[in-house]
């Protein structure tokens, strides 16, 4: 099948801000794929690219190299024609804040091609989908900033694109805006819409996206399913135990005998406390239960923790990401 | 280029003018009220005194007269010694050269000219075979710039003509007494009688009139108003590089519309909302300037010809706008670089010291902006005189300033 999105050896180098030097270069030549129906995440860093890279695919910069085709149309040679194919959501709150929500919706449903009564039917629809059609008369700037951050979505959405692009839309945001706009997201795909979203927040990500490509200093350093990810990784799932301080180091012996068990080692900052590495660690925790309860040995407290994205960043780069 | 999105941009951004009670103020109430403040205070145009007096006139009576009489001179009399109330509406002056006249009048100094032909009494004997065949005109040369007075002027003759023509005609005839007329009284009493008003007055224009001086708000009202102009257009261009720091300028990219077009919106908006400007000022001003009962139309008369200046204005000062803009590094030094350029070229071109002759305020120096160019060709076309030198300078900084300015406009906000 062919992908709605393919990138090919996409760069983007900035012009130098002295006018001497080369110029940072923001995006160092990356190439994906993203099928129709998906939702593809970009996560990274502040600074990884990622804007740099939606602004490219959006026609807003030119690519230094490559080229990017939505739909088959390129970018650099047709933006006309990908432009109606897409929307976009930036990462700024990007309206006129002395115009109402509805003129604001109209304003740009207007250059995006709809009029008349399609365009006010749609400015309906997507007033409703965000939950502010009984407020579309008010003024953005006496609106909250998760009402302000609704409408900026809602924006990208009024012509139906086929693929959207949302730039970090939580930022800023409180947590009951940032779980409307998530839940949004997942509504918008289920609808149909192809879905690249962009974000520095790991668990967003996660719950998010079919897959992920991970950016860091304008390189994709990976790309795929998350299980993929952490599979490729080798970053195994701990099982943590807090035991009296007398049963440590028996424990350490019966459990060390386990072939659930990996590794097990005593935790170098509390010495009641044992780390447990197993490749699944939900299956082996049983198991460890039942050997410690046959020797008569209680914890008084079991945590297990796996792998995820940002055990990934931090594997491939050596830094947390929000470093 | 997507014409109907063009539009829709430029409605766009005037409607976002309007949504700004600040931005209204200060590009339309500000400059008003600053341009009658100091129009004020350079002029005696508050002054207590009646609104229309003493309205210069000239008369010229060329009549050579006839055996009934001259009554050219009868009328010249009336006009240089006139009737209790007319006294102080006119102060009539006689000449005895129509050329020195109308060239008075062209000049500003007169407001009309009353020239009575020399065959005047002549035409109106009542004896003659041909009496009533041949219609007389008196000329009223009336200052073309002028609105009020030369109607007055032109109000008091006519009037003096409906009572002068066929009751003093008949009395002249009578009081002439000539034994040789006796015979045939009855024939010129019928004559009299018969006659359609004899005399007609045609009303010309010195259109081609080069005033040499003006009232004070002939002088401030295109001042401030280009002074205040300038700075609209500034920021109008400046409000792009707002745009795009707000991301809305990016959004507009991201939809199916070409940079071309939303840039021909975004700077026709700017482009519309100066001529919006400039043409309420000239609105107001000239309202203002009735209701002071001021003597010549503020902004002159040529309506078709005010009209093209305030494009061709609203044009030099947009390409002025677009190069400061181009040449500065963000919004902040665009702001702070359009004030301190545009408050210079503004003194520089006389917005607060207008010379009274309508002549460069700083000499040759004030050649050098576009405020002078702009305000000295509406004082010109106020005074009768279509600004062509002006026009073609104006139209020429536009093209040359909006070209340069576009291209490092366009290259600092990547668009």
């Amino acid at each position: 099948m062919t992908p709605l999105v393919e990138i090919h050896g996409l760069k983007k180098r900035y012009a130098p801000k002295n006018g001497a030097g080369e110029g940072n270069l923001a995006v160092k030549g990356i190439s994906l794929s993203i099928q129709k129906g998906e939702i593809f995440s970009l996560l990274g860093p502040n600074g990884a690219g990622k804007t740099t890279t939606i602004s490219i695919m959006s026609g807003l910069i030119a690519p230094t190299e490559g080229d990017v085709i939505i739909g088959g149309h390129s970018i650099t040679k047709n933006a006309v024609a990908v432009k109606k194919l897409i929307g976009v959501v930036p990462q700024e709150i990007a309206l006129y804040p002395e115009l109402s929500a509805r003129t604001n919706l109209e304003f740009f449903g207007r250059l995006q091609g709809l009029g008349g009564a399609a365009l006010a039917k749609r400015c309906d629809e997507v007033l409703e989908f965000i939950g502010l059609r009984d407020r579309q008369r008010e003024r953005i700037d006496t609106f909250s900033g998760g009402m302000k951050r609704r409408v900026n979505i809602g924006v990208g959405l009024l012509h139906k694109p086929t693929l959207v692009f949302m730039d970090e839309p939580t930022v800023g945001v409180d947590p009951q805006s940032r779980r409307s706009i998530l839940d949004a997201v997942k509504a918008l795909n289920q609808q149909g819409m192809t879905v690249l979203y962009t974000t520095h927040y790991m668990e967003e990500a996660e719950e998010l996206s079919d897959r992920v490509g991970i950016m860091d200093h304008g390189e994709l350093i990976a790309l795929g399913k998350q299980i993929e990810l952490i599979q490729q990784t080798g970053v195994k799932d701990a099982i943590i135990l807090k035991l009296p301080s007398e049963h440590i180091e028996a424990a350490q012996t019966l459990l060390r005998a386990l072939p659930v068990i990996s590794n097990v080692e005593v935790d170098s900052d509390h010495s009641d406390k044992l780390h447990l590495l197993s490749d699944r660690g939900r299956q082996a925790l049983p198991h460890v239960i039942r050997a410690l309860d046959e020797a008569n040995m209680i914890p008084t407290a079991i945590q297990i923790s796996e792998p995820n994205l940002e055990s990934v960043f931090l594997h491939l780069t050596g830094r947390a990401l929000r470093d | 280029m997507d014409i109907r999105k063009v539009f829709q941009i430029i409605l766009h951004n005037i409607r976002l003018w309007f949504a700004d009670p600040t931005a209204l103020f200060f590009t339309l109430i500000a400059p008003f009220v600053l341009t009658v403040i100091i129009s004020l205070a350079f002029s005696n145009l508050g002054g207590s005194a009646a609104p229309v007096q003493n309205i210069p006139t000239l008369i010229v009576n060329q009549d050579q007269g006839s055996a009934f009489g001259n009554f050219g001179a009868q009328m010249e009399a009336i006009f240089l010694d006139p009737p209790e109330g007319l006294a102080e509406l006119i102060s009539v002056e006689a000449l005895t050269d129509v050329d020195e006249a109308r060239q008075r009048v062209r000049k500003g100094e007169a407001r009309a000219a009353i020239i009575i032909p020399p065959d005047f009494s002549a035409r109106l004997n009542a004896a003659s075979p041909t009496f009533g065949q041949q219609k007389v005109e008196i000329e009223l040369y009336r200052d073309a710039n002028s609105t009020i007075s030369p109607q007055i002027v032109g109000a008091i003759v006519r009037q003096f003509l409906n009572s002068f023509t066929n009751a003093n005609i008949a009395v002249s005839a009578a009081a002439a007494q000539n034994p040789l007329l006796v015979a045939r009284a009855a024939e010129i009493g019928q004559a009299v009688a018969n006659a359609e008003p004899l005399i007609r007055l045609n009303v010309t224009e010195g259109r081609q009139a080069q005033r040499t001086t003006f009232n004070a708000l002939q002088i401030f009202a295109p001042n401030m108003s280009v002074f205040f102009l300038a700075f609209a257009m500034a920021i109008g261009v400046v409000q792009i590089m707002v745009e795009k720091e707000n991301g809305t300028l990016g959004r507009m990219l991201a939809t199916p519309t070409t940079r071309s077009t939303i840039l021909a919106g975004m700077f026709g908006a700017t482009y519309i909302n100066g001529v919006i400007q400039l043409t309420l000022l000239i609105v107001a001003t000239s309202l203002f300037g009735v209701l002071l009962g001021t003597e010549v139309a503020v902004w002159g008369t040529d309506i078709p010809s005010l009209a093209l200046l305030v494009l061709v204005v609203t044009a030099a000062f947009i390409g002025l706008g677009t190069i400061i803009a181009g040449l500065s590094k963000d919004r902040v030094q665009a702001q702070v670089l359009s004030n301190a350029i545009l408050i210079v070229l503004g003194i520089l071109g006389g917005a607060f010291f207008g010379s009274g002759d309508g002549s460069p305020p700083l000499g040759a120096v004030s050649y050098l902006s576009p405020n002078y160019w702009g305000a000295n060709a509406f004082t010109q076309l106020a005074g009768g005189t279509f600004p062509a030198t002006h026009f073609v300078v104006l139209l020429s900084m536009f093209v040359v300033l909006f070209s340069v300015g576009l291209l490092l406009f366009s290259r600092r906000v990547e668009i």
